[in-house]
């Protein structure tokens, strides 16, 4: 089967939006016979933590359309196998991504009420989406970027802590004139600003009424952020299932890691709600 | 270019994404490109590499595959238990097929890092329809399939690349500072330098069968047309499996017509450094010429070759 980014999406993966600026998406149609009142956007991580948690992020779209949701997992723009140069992504742009995955979602399922499962920037992302539109139902939000100057900083390090243990050499004059780059991923000025300028602890109103809140990365400190929700007048569920082995930069990409029991807290938490 | 979905193989299990040139591009002359899985990372490969070769790649004319092998990425598990070795080449076939069927292509260039390279090189070895392949980092692919030959070359192989590490790499003084520091991986050195034996440091390498039988694989390649590329990280393991497998055998490498052997300086296996991921990119196109070389569509090679030009300086994504 082949489908073209100009024609209508039909079956599982396919290209939707602009055609010059096509994305990634691919449906996974509920399999349960009682389908859910609810469909299900995953937003993913960016740069290396994409390519690390694709396959954990596929194992719980067919986790969760098993269970009778919909799901649509999507690359954004710049990223996977959406268009774009790995430089062309921002923040705005990948907020207008997710609108345009929720639309295509609502599209395909018939179904209005969404919630919203992000992991690390796509948690953020995620978040952001609720604020502003008002209209999302439900939040997982797994090891959230609750502070995009400490994301930096936790990306620096481990860029920092690469080249210390891999055998590679800098080109400090290639990365002058070609800008500076995380883990194989090129760090635009343009997303630089857009991260700095996150704080999740500063939003003024509850991005939704049911969240939960999954925290594996000791690093994250998610506490905060589960208070300021709680204080909002949010229903937070926080879990803590420590993983720290999910968070070191490997080189070898045969261990690839995916954490069935935080995939499992997440399909069970959404089927509680949505019973 | 245009980007588009392509599903194959056996009810359509397996999921991949073509990259096809502009219409005033295509060259029904060139090969179509067929990109593998490097261990578990999905189609869009580390770094993203894949996906960029295959942009690349396109505005070059050449029509570009990449999909996933079944049970990684998209592509469904398969139920008959066939082994990896087996069912990597039986897909990378389908792969071919279904190229083939979508556009009439009968020649195509496999590419992989790692795994994916050792699977070109298979897949190369059975199948006549591929023209060329470039082999990024692979290890462990010319001894054949006897064991105790390939535990007496993994030992040769660890030793060997920590030696060369530590003493004559680019980067022996930060491998010697983390060794005073307490930092290094003393796990496998142990490992490695328990399993020396005299012979190991002072027998000819690549003495015996491995060197044969490797030779002897890689020319049935060469010498039936099918355009060859080894390139190696400098801090790549698979490059001390080739001095291991192929002895002194290595410095000829080059001689062989069809055949060409590069080491990147300063690169690690899965070229992570922007920099290296740039000069990968240049080594592919200016490998690749001989294909557009080939090519009787005039127009199109001068397409062509004014891309490969003006690439080399490009700025990447």
């Amino acid at each position: 089967m082949r489908q073209s980014a100009h024609s209508p999406p039909a079956t599982e993966p396919f290209y939707f939006g602009q055609p010059d600026n096509a994305l990634f998406g691919y449906y996974h149609s509920p399999k349960a016979p009682a389908s859910r009142n609810c469909a299900v956007v995953l937003c993913n991580p960016v740069g290396d933590e994409y390519i690390r948690f694709h396959r954990a992020i596929r194992q719980l779209a067919g986790r969760l359309a098993t269970a009778g949701f919909p799901v649509l997992r999507f690359d954004y723009r710049g990223c996977g196998d959406s268009g774009g140069d790995c430089d062309s992504g921002d923040i705005d742009r990948w907020l207008s991504d997710i609108a345009l995955a929720i639309s295509e979602i609502r599209g395909r399922s018939r179904i209005s009420k969404i919630c919203l499962v992000g992991l690390r920037l796509g948690a953020t992302l995620s978040t952001m989406t609720a604020i502003s539109r008002g209209d999302i139902d439900s939040l997982v939000l797994w090891d959230p970027v609750t502070s995009g100057e400490s994301y930096l900083k936790e990306l620096a390090e481990l860029h920092k802590q690469m080249l210390q243990y891999a055998h590679v050499l800098t080109d400090a004059d290639w990365e002058k004139e070609n800008g500076s780059e995380i883990l194989g991923f090129p760090m635009t000025e343009q997303l630089q600003a857009g991260i700095e300028k996150i704080d999740l602890l500063d939003m003024k109103r509850k991005p939704v009424d049911h969240l939960l809140l999954l925290e594996s990365n000791d690093k994250a400190k998610q506490a905060a952020l589960n208070t300021h929700l709680i204080r909002l007048g949010a229903t937070v569920k926080h879990l803590h299932q420590p993983n720290p082995q999910l968070w070191v930069w490997e080189e070898a990409f045969g261990k690839i890691q995916v954490p069935y029991q935080m995939l499992q807290s997440i399909v069970s938490w959404i089927s509680e709600v949505y019973a | 270019m245009r980007e588009e979905v392509l599903q194959f193989g056996s009810k359509a299990a397996l999921v991949g994404i073509v990259t096809t040139p502009d219409e005033d591009m295509v060259a029904q002359s060139l090969p179509g490109i067929i990109l593998l899985n490097s261990g578990l990372v999905h189609r869009v490969g580390v770094n993203r590499l894949h996906v960029r070769v295959a942009r690349k790649l396109a505005r070059l004319g050449f029509p570009v595959l990449r999909f996933d092998l079944s049970g990684l990425g998209d592509s469904s598990v398969r139920r008959d238990h066939l082994p990896f070795e087996k069912s990597a080449v039986l897909e990378t076939r389908e792969a071919m097929d279904a190229m083939h069927r979508e556009m009439g292509l009968d020649r195509f260039v496999l590419m992989g890092l790692c795994s994916g390279a050792i699977v070109s090189f298979q897949t190369a070895l059975l199948d006549q329809r591929v023209v060329g392949t470039a082999l990024l980092n692979a290890g462990g692919h010319l001894h054949g399939n006897d064991e105790a030959l390939a535990e007496k070359l993994y030992r040769r192989v660890l030793i060997r690349h920590y030696l060369r590490m530590v003493v004559f790499s680019s980067f022996r003084l930060k491998n010697i500072s983390k060794i005073l520091k307490g930092q290094g991986d003393y796990r496998r050195i142990l490992s490695a330098l328990a399993n020396i034996r005299p012979g190991h440091l002072l027998k000819r390498k690549g003495k015996g069968s491995a060197r044969m039988h490797g030779l002897a694989e890689l020319q049935r390649l060469t010498r039936r047309g099918t355009r060859l590329f080894l390139l190696h990280s400098e801090a790549d393991e698979g490059l001390d499996y080739l001095h291991a497998a192929l002895g002194n055998d290595v410095r000829r490498l080059n001689e062989i017509e069809n055949l060409r052997f590069e080491v990147m300086k300063g690169a690690n296996h899965t070229f992570i450094m922007r920099w290296s991921q740039e000069q990968l990119f240049h080594l592919l196109q200016d490998w690749l010429s001989h294909f557009m070389e080939d090519c009787p569509d005039n127009s199109s090679m001068a397409h062509a070759n004014h891309d490969v030009s003006s690439a080399s300086t490009e700025s990447l994504g």
